[in-house]
C-alpha cells in the first residue's frame, strides 16, 4: 500500500465516534482544486471567520478559495460574507503573528498546512517558524490542512530524523554561531479527545474539534 | 507482621465489592486495546528492545545526559532550576512564579507535581491552581486523589460526575459524557487565556537537541504550554534521554501501552524558543541514589504509561486509592518509597500476588515482578519477619533438609489431609490462607512409591 492510502485508510477512524463525524480527509490533484473544495466547507458549514496561516504555498489555495465563496455569495441574499484573514510571517522563530491568544480563539477555522506526514499513525507534524503560529491549530475549533504528499513519510522516525538531522550533524561541533534554535515539533493525530469519562470517547476536549486534511497529489 | 496499615487499606478495599467494579471495565478495555496495538505493530518487540535500551543509557548516565540537556536547554534561552527534593522544587515554582508576577496558573497532568504536592502548595501560598486534564480537573473537583497514572478520575461514574458538575459549577444537571465534557472545555478556555503562567511536567528531555517532549490527548498541555506568559516544567532527572533517535522507539510503544492508540492526539516536541519563557525544575528526590543502585536502577526507566496497572489483579481489585501513594499499581510499589521516603509505601511490594503480568508488558522491559520479590525480601531483612513466622520458615528448612524425615512427615500429612473435616483452617493465620482456597485431594501415595513400584529406579538422598 503506498503512503497516500495508507495515510488515508490510518485517518478516518480517528475521525469517528459512535455518533459523530469530526472531520474529513480528502485527495486532489492540486491546491487551487483543494482550496475550491474548502470554500465549499465553509459555505456548507456556515463557518464566516477564518485565519490562514502565511505559508506561501497556500497562495493558489486562497485565490481559487476567494473565487469560489464569490460565487456562492453572489447566489445568496442578506447573511453576512466569509472573512478571511492571514497571517503576516513575522520574526524569525517564534511563529506568532501580531495577534492575541483572545483573538485566535475568536476565529471559527484556522487553515494551515504541513512540514511532515507520517503515514503510519496518520500524524500531521507542524514546525513552528515564522509561517504559521502555533495558536492556528490550537484554538479555532475547525482546523484545515492542505498539504503537498510530497511531506509523507512512513513513520515517526522517518519524520524525527528529517526535522532534526541538521542538529545531529552538528553535535560536537560549536553552535556559537548557530542563530537557531531546536526546533519546535508539533505531531497533530486526529481532533482532540477524552475518555477520562467511563472510558468513554468524546471529541473533542480542549482543542479542535475538526479536523480537514486535503493532500494535494502534485504531479 | 507489621504490615498493618496496607492490611487495613485492603481490607477495606476487598469489603467493597462495588470498588473494583469501575477499575475492571476500564483494564478490560485498557488490556484488549493494548493487546490489538501491538499486534498490529510488525515490529513492536524490536521497538520495545531499543525503548528499553534508551532507558537504561539514559539511567546509566544520568548525570552526563542531564549535563548535556542543561547545556544545550540553556545555550537555547531556556531556564533550568535543580530541585534536590520537594521543598526546594516547590520553592523553585513559587520563586518562579514571583519573578513573573504570576498569581494564576493553569496545569497539565503531571505525576511529578503529584509527589512533590505542588497544588497543596501552590493554594496554601495563595495562588489560585487549575488543573487542565479533565480527569485532573474533575478530581481537583471532588477534593480527592487521582486512581490511574492515565486516567484520574477512573474510579467516577458519569454520574459521580454528574453530580460534582451541577453542585461545584452550577451547571444543569447532565450525565452525558459529551456534555460534561463541553461543561469543563468552556470553564477551562477561559482559564487557558487568562492564567498568569502554565505548569507543565515532561515525558521526556531530549539531551541532544535541548527539547521538551509532552505527550496528550486533550490539547490542554498545548495551551499550558502556550497561552501563559510563562511556562514551567516540572520534571524528574530520570525522564532525560540521550537523543532524538530514541524517540522513534518511545514513541512506538508508549501510546499503545498506555491506550492501545499508535500516537497520542498530540505529540509536542518543544524547543526553549523564547515564547513563552521555558523553565524546567529538574527534580532529584532520590533519583540520583537509586540510579546508582545497580539491582534497582532499572525503576527509573518508566515511562509512565500504565501498563502494568491494566493488568494487574491485585491493582484491578483494590483500586488505586489503595495504595495511598502518588503513584499505585506495581510501579507505584516501587516508585512511592524511593521518591517519597521510606515511611510511604515501604509495604505496598506485599500488595502483590508476584504473578508477573506486569513485567510482561512493560514497554520498557523492566521486571517488575522481580523487583517487588526482591523489595519484599529487603523489607524482612531490615524490619525483621515476626518470630512466628521466623519460626515456621526454620522448621520448614530443617524438613527440606532431611530426605528422610521430610518423607515420614509427608506421609503424615497426606494421612491428615485426606482424613475429613479440613477445609478453612483452625488458626487465624491459616484461616486467612485458606479463604477462597480449597486444600488439593493429596495423591494415595507418593510418587517416589509409585514409581519404584512401577519399576523405576531412585536413589536416596542424602541429607543436605
Amino acid at each position: 500500500m503506498n503512503l497516500v492510502d495508507r495515510f488515508c485508510r490510518e485517518m478516518q477512524p480517528l475521525l469517528k465516534t459512535k455518533d459523530s463525524v469530526h472531520g474529513a480527509v480528502q485527495r486532489c490533484e492540486s491546491y487551487a482544486e483543494a482550496g475550491r473544495q474548502v470554500a465549499e466547507l465553509l459555505h456548507r458549514e456556515n463557518l464566516r471567520r477564518v485565519i490562514v496561516a502565511a505559508r506561501e504555498e497556500l497562495d493558489p489555495a486562497i485565490d481559487a478559495m476567494h473565487g469560489a465563496l464569490r460565487e456562492f455569495e453572489a447566489s445568496v441574499t442578506g447573511g453576512e460574507a466569509v472573512r478571511i484573514e492571514r497571517e503576516t510571517p513575522t520574526q524569525e522563530k517564534l511563529g506568532d503573528s501580531s495577534r492575541t491568544f483572545g483573538e485566535y480563539a475568536h476565529y471559527e477555522v484556522g487553515i494551515g498546512g504541513a512540514d511532515v506526514l507520517i503515514a503510519e499513525s496518520a500524524t500531521i507534524g507542524l514546525r513552528m517558524g515564522p509561517y504559521e503560529s502555533r495558536a492556528l491549530s490550537l484554538l479555532p475549533p475547525t482546523h484545515i490542512v492542505i498539504a503537498s504528499t510530497s511531506k509523507l513519510v512512513e513513520r515517526i522516525h522517518d519524520a524525527l530524523e528529517s526535522s532534526f538531522t541538521h542538529l545531529n550533524r552538528k553535535r560536537g561541533s560549536s553552535r556559537e554561531n548557530e542563530a537557531g534554535t531546536s526546533p519546535t515539533l508539533t505531531l497533530i493525530t486526529g481532533p482532540s479527545r477524552t475518555a477520562d469519562i467511563e472510558k468513554i470517547l468524546v471529541l473533542p476536549a480542549h482543542g479542535p474539534s475538526q479536523l480537514y486534511l486535503w493532500l494535494v497529489e502534485e504531479s | 507482621m507489621s504490615l498493618t496499615a496496607l492490611r487495613k487499606r485492603l481490607v477495606s478495599a476487598l469489603a467493597d465489592p462495588a470498588l473494583s467494579l469501575p477499575y475492571e471495565k476500564a483494564t478490560a478495555t485498557a488490556r484488549a486495546k493494548r493487546a490489538q496495538a501491538v499486534a498490529e505493530l510488525p515490529d513492536f518487540e524490536e521497538q520495545r528492545t531499543l525503548a528499553a535500551r534508551a532507558r537504561r543509557d539514559s539511567v546509566e548516565n544520568l548525570q552526563e545526559l542531564i549535563r548535556l540537556f542543561e547545556e544545550r536547554f540553556t545555550h537555547d534561552g531556556g531556564h533550568i532550576h535543580r530541585a534536590h527534593d520537594t521543598l526546594a522544587a516547590r520553592e523553585c515554582v513559587t520563586r518562579i512564579l514571583s519573578h513573573y508576577q504570576a498569581r494564576s496558573v493553569v496545569k497539565g497532568k503531571s505525576m511529578l507535581s503529584e509527589e512533590i504536592g505542588l497544588n497543596e502548595h501552590l493554594l496554601a501560598e495563595g495562588y489560585e491552581v487549575y488543573e487542565s486534564d479533565l480527569g485532573e480537573f474533575i478530581v481537583q473537583l471532588a477534593g480527592q486523589r487521582p486512581s490511574h497514572i492515565t486516567a484520574p478520575a477512573l474510579h467516577l461514574s458519569r454520574v459521580d460526575i454528574a453530580h460534582l458538575f451541577h453542585e461545584k459549577l452550577g451547571v444543569e444537571y447532565t450525565e452525558d459524557p459529551v456534555q460534561l465534557t463541553k461543561i469543563a472545555r468552556t470553564a477551562l478556555r477561559e482559564r487557558f487565556l487568562g492564567a498568569d503562567a502554565g505548569i507543565t511536567g515532561a515525558n521526556f528531555l531530549v539531551a541532544d537537541t535541548g527539547q521538551i517532549v509532552l505527550l496528550e490527548n486533550e490539547a490542554n498541555i498545548r495551551m499550558s504550554a502556550t497561552l501563559p506568559r510563562v511556562h514551567i516544567a516540572v520534571v524528574g532527572l530520570e525522564k532525560v534521554i540521550r537523543s532524538s533517535v530514541d524517540l522513534g522507539p518511545l514513541l512506538s510503544v508508549l501510546a499503545r501501552s498506555a491506550t492501545g492508540q499508535k500516537m497520542g492526539a498530540y505529540t509536542s516536541i518543544l524547543g526553549a524558543d523564547g515564547s513563552p519563557p521555558r523553565h524546567v525544575v529538574l527534580v532529584d528526590n532520590g533519583r540520583s541514589t537509586l540510579a546508582q543502585n545497580s539491582v534497582r536502577s532499572e525503576i527509573l526507566s518508566c515511562i509512565r504509561c500504565g501498563a502494568c496497572l491494566n493488568v494487574c489483579p491485585v491493582y484491578e481489585r483494590i483500586g488505586g486509592h489503595a495504595y495511598d501513594s502518588a503513584y499505585s499499581g506495581p510501579i507505584g510499589a516501587l516508585l512511592g518509597p524511593h521518591h517519597l521516603g521510606t515511611d510511604h509505601g515501604e509495604d505496598l511490594p506485599f500488595a502483590s500476588s508476584l504473578c508477573g503480568a506486569c513485567s510482561e508488558v512493560c514497554p520498557v522491559k523492566i521486571d517488575i515482578a522481580n523487583l517487588l520479590r526482591s523489595e519484599r525480601q529487603r523489607y524482612v531483612e531490615t524490619s525483621g519477619a515476626s518470630v512466628s513466622e521466623r519460626f515456621g520458615w526454620w522448621v520448614w528448612s530443617q524438613v527440606m533438609i532431611r530426605p528422610k524425615l521430610y518423607r515420614i512427615l509427608a506421609r503424615v500429612a497426606r494421612g491428615i489431609l485426606q482424613g475429613p473435616g479440613l477445609g478453612h483452617g483452625g488458626n487465624t493465620a491459616m484461616g486467612a490462607w485458606v479463604q477462597g482456597r480449597e486444600l488439593p485431594e493429596p495423591a494415595p501415595t507418593s510418587f517416589v512409591h509409585q514409581w519404584s513400584r512401577a519399576g523405576g529406579r531412585v536413589s536416596r538422598g542424602k541429607r543436605l
